[in-house]
């Protein structure tokens, strides 16, 4: 199967098994995906950096969790009261 | 009570909003996972009506688990203001944004939708999928867009495409929406 085909068929699979679940399953299965995908995450950092200590593991994934948190919010949020220097940085 | 999960945290803020008639309803991942293919969040965003007043009771009655951040913000498409609650415990994020007068913003607070959770203990307000829709499509980012094709291939028959097309005309969207239901 080519990887185009691949993709689409597991796209189409994740739909089929969310229609099978109940709106209320969806509504709420966000956070208990998220701690899987960090326990996931965290053992595949530490996997890679088997000599950092669980402190320098943690310190990495907050990093990475500020990345994302970022990203998502630099462009669509100005701080109130905010002085030029703090928008300065923002922009 | 101290709150093990995200969704707990969550139940108990909505618990609040309802118990003091508080309009408000849940948007972002929650809204999209309800209706699409569920993704991981670490947040749940609201709409609501009157901010002031939630964050009074959030104060006075949620407790010191619940951190009310100082700082106002200013969201950039319809310029309203966001407030953000952590609760501490497991960092789980509360954004709380105030109904602002956005043509939009009204129109899907008007047609929200009361469902029953049994996990976030009673009723929680929704809003439609076209709305979801057409909100994370002026958004744009690349999460959103993904959350638009999910929320499609669940809902694809059931969806109002007309009222959808209304408004991303308006937004100026209707080329991504029409380019993410090809590619479906």
């Amino acid at each position: 199967m080519d990887p185009l085909a691949l993709s689409t068929e597991l796209r189409r699979s994740k739909a089929h098994r969310a229609r099978q679940m109940t709106l209320d399953e969806r509504l709420t299965a966000g956070p208990m995906l998220y701690a899987e995908q960090m326990r996931l995450a965290r053992s595949l950092v530490a996997g890679l950096h088997p000599n950092w200590t669980d402190d320098q593991v943690d310190a990495e994934m907050f990093r990475r969790e500020d990345l994302i948190r970022t990203r998502n919010t630099k462009k669509y949020y100005r701080t109130a009261l905010a002085t030029e220097t703090a928008l300065a940085k923002q922009s | 009570m101290t709150a093990k999960d995200g969704n707990e945290a969550l139940a108990e803020l909505v618990a609040l909003l309802n118990q003091h008639d508080i309009a408000y309803m849940l948007v972002g991942s929650y809204s999209s996972n309800a209706y699409g293919i569920p993704r991981a969040t670490k947040d749940a965003d609201l709409v609501v009506a009157t901010l002031d007043k939630a964050f009074e009771l959030i104060g006075a009655s949620l407790g010191n688990d619940y951190q009310a951040e100082s700082q106002l913000e200013f969201e950039l498409i319809t310029g309203t203001v966001r407030r953000v609650i952590r609760f501490a415990p497991i960092d789980f994020v509360l954004e709380c944004f105030q109904l602002s007068d956005d043509a939009f913003d009204q129109s899907r607070f008007n047609r929200r939708v009361a469902i029953e959770s049994s996990v976030l203990g009673g009723t929680v307000w929704l809003p439609t999928p076209e709305d979801v829709i057409v909100q994370k499509l002026r958004w744009s980012r690349p999460q959103d867009l993904l959350d638009v094709e999910n929320v499609m291939m669940v809902q694809m028959d059931s969806l109002d495409w007309h009222y959808i097309r209304r408004w991303t005309d308006l937004h100026g969207t209707t080329s991504a929406l029409d380019q993410i239901r090809g590619d479906l």
